[in-house]
């Protein structure tokens, strides 16, 4: 049993940072965390949502052509629904993360997680880190990283991006398996919330 | 207000009977028209279930005895009816997981027939609150046009002819919506579409007013509503 560090009393966001809604979701968790005194970490996982269309055995031509009319609508929408968030926090639509930048970030949100590093200090190094350029590559990853975390230093002269990416995917895997079906979600005492905006819902239970 | 006029309208929003997340949803969206005074054109949108979630049918006493859903699309509808009793729970509402995937094609056609035929918003709000109510407490057979034609008169919404419009015209018309609105790139409910632009899931409830409000200021962050709005 993979041990996750993940603390009862805690608030766990799991989020893709290649992702603009897991951005807006840590910012949004963030100001929470600091409103309601609560502790949150963010960690990442990284597995694409699961899409249940694609294990529906074939039908009929017409169940098929409403398969795919839907399918295309549904992709249409999250590619509407990603250019709001990139406006919600003021990005250009050709805002990304190289593969080795991708990595290397969720490879220290992992170690900022481990180390205890809250959300409130989390989300201004993810927003100043997403806003510094429009190409996040490994360059611009580290010099925040070793901003936000100096002690990670040492470290990051030892990354190793294939070993990184496994302990990512291991990790994301064993996630999924506790039911965390798509970034960003939240866990509270075993308890997965897929989406960030269940944060009302969450302060009832937390102050319960 | 026809169904025909829903491409002049103000806010459009699509719901479906059979889904949990509408049911969760139509009491905050009425709260919404009450408060932003833009006015709400309901749009049935019939979900086919199987072709997404794959198919089940379960036994009065829970006992799946037909389906071919794999275990991830067990986890997701399990995890879907676990959050949507949560908020139904929080709004003083019975959520009973549906022992079948319905046709919800009749009750949406109802809905046409309610929006063209009540005398006022409350008639129209007391008919959807009884369908949702009932159908989620499984006492509301929506299949069934009598059903649904005693539902339309409780309300006070009168109903002479409507169950040779549900096998008429109301079925044409709610087919071809079916087909503008998959068009249109809705897939999901509750969806709002302002001008041609569409939000899926009430959590977009405060973005919706802002694009209804011209889109002043900053866009806002997403959120459930948890209380009233």
């Amino acid at each position: 049993m993979m041990d996750y560090g993940f603390d009862a009393l805690s608030v766990h966001v799991l989020v893709d940072l290649s992702d603009p809604e897991s951005v807006v979701g840590i910012k949004a968790v963030a100001e929470w965390a600091r409103d309601q005194d609560q502790a949150v970490q963010v960690w990442p996982f990284l597995r694409e949502p699961i899409n249940t269309a694609a294990e529906v055995p074939k039908g009929t031509p017409s169940f098929e052509a409403y398969k795919a009319r839907r399918g295309l609508a549904r992709r249409r929408y999250k590619d509407q629904e990603r250019l709001r968030n990139l406006q919600r926090l003021s990005l250009n639509q050709g805002w990304t993360f190289t593969d080795a930048g991708a990595t290397l970030a969720h490879w220290g949100l992992l170690r900022l997680a481990e180390h205890r590093v809250s959300a409130t200090t989390v989300s201004p190094f993810i927003l100043g880190l997403v806003s510094s350029n429009e190409v996040l590559d490994t360059g611009c990853v580290q010099a925040a990283l070793v901003e936000v975390m100096p002690v990670l230093a040492g470290e990051l002269g030892r990354f190793d991006q294939a070993a990184a990416k496994a302990e990512l995917a291991e990790r994301s895997l064993a996630l999924s398996d506790l039911g965390v079906l798509s970034a960003p979600s939240m866990m509270y005492q075993a308890e997965v919330f897929s989406g960030m905006a269940h944060l009302p819902r969450l302060t009832a239970l937390c102050r319960a | 207000m026809t169904n025909e006029q829903y491409e002049v309208s103000v806010l459009s929003v699509c719901i479906d009977f059979k889904s949990p997340y509408a049911f969760v949803a139509h009491e905050l969206i009425w709260q919404l028209e009450v408060r932003s005074g833009f006015l709400v054109n309901w749009l049935p949108l019939t979900l086919n279930i199987g072709s997404f979630l794959g198919r089940a049918e379960k036994r009065d006493d829970g006992q799946v005895v037909d389906s071919n859903r794999t275990p991830k699309q067990w986890s997701v509808v399990k995890a879907a009816y676990r959050e949507a009793r949560c908020y139904a729970e929080n709004q003083g509402r019975m959520l009973r997981g549906p022992l079948k995937i319905w046709d919800s094609s009749k009750a949406g056609i109802a809905l046409i027939w309610a929006q063209n035929h009540a005398d006022t918003r409350a008639q129209l709000k007391d008919f959807m609150t009884d369908v949702f109510d009932r159908f989620w407490q499984r006492d509301c057979d929506i299949e069934d046009l009598d059903i649904l034609n005693a539902a339309l008169l409780n309300a006070g919404i009168q109903s002479a002819g409507f169950i040779d419009y549900a096998q008429g015209a109301g079925r044409a018309s709610h087919d071809l919506l079916q087909d503008q609105l998959l068009t249109q790139g809705v897939f999901g409910v509750p969806s709002f579409i302002v001008d041609d632009e569409i939000f899926f899931g009430r959590e977009h409830l405060d973005t919706v007013l802002w694009r209804l409000n011209g889109s002043q200021g900053p866009m806002p962050f997403v959120r459930y509503p948890w209380q009233a709005l």
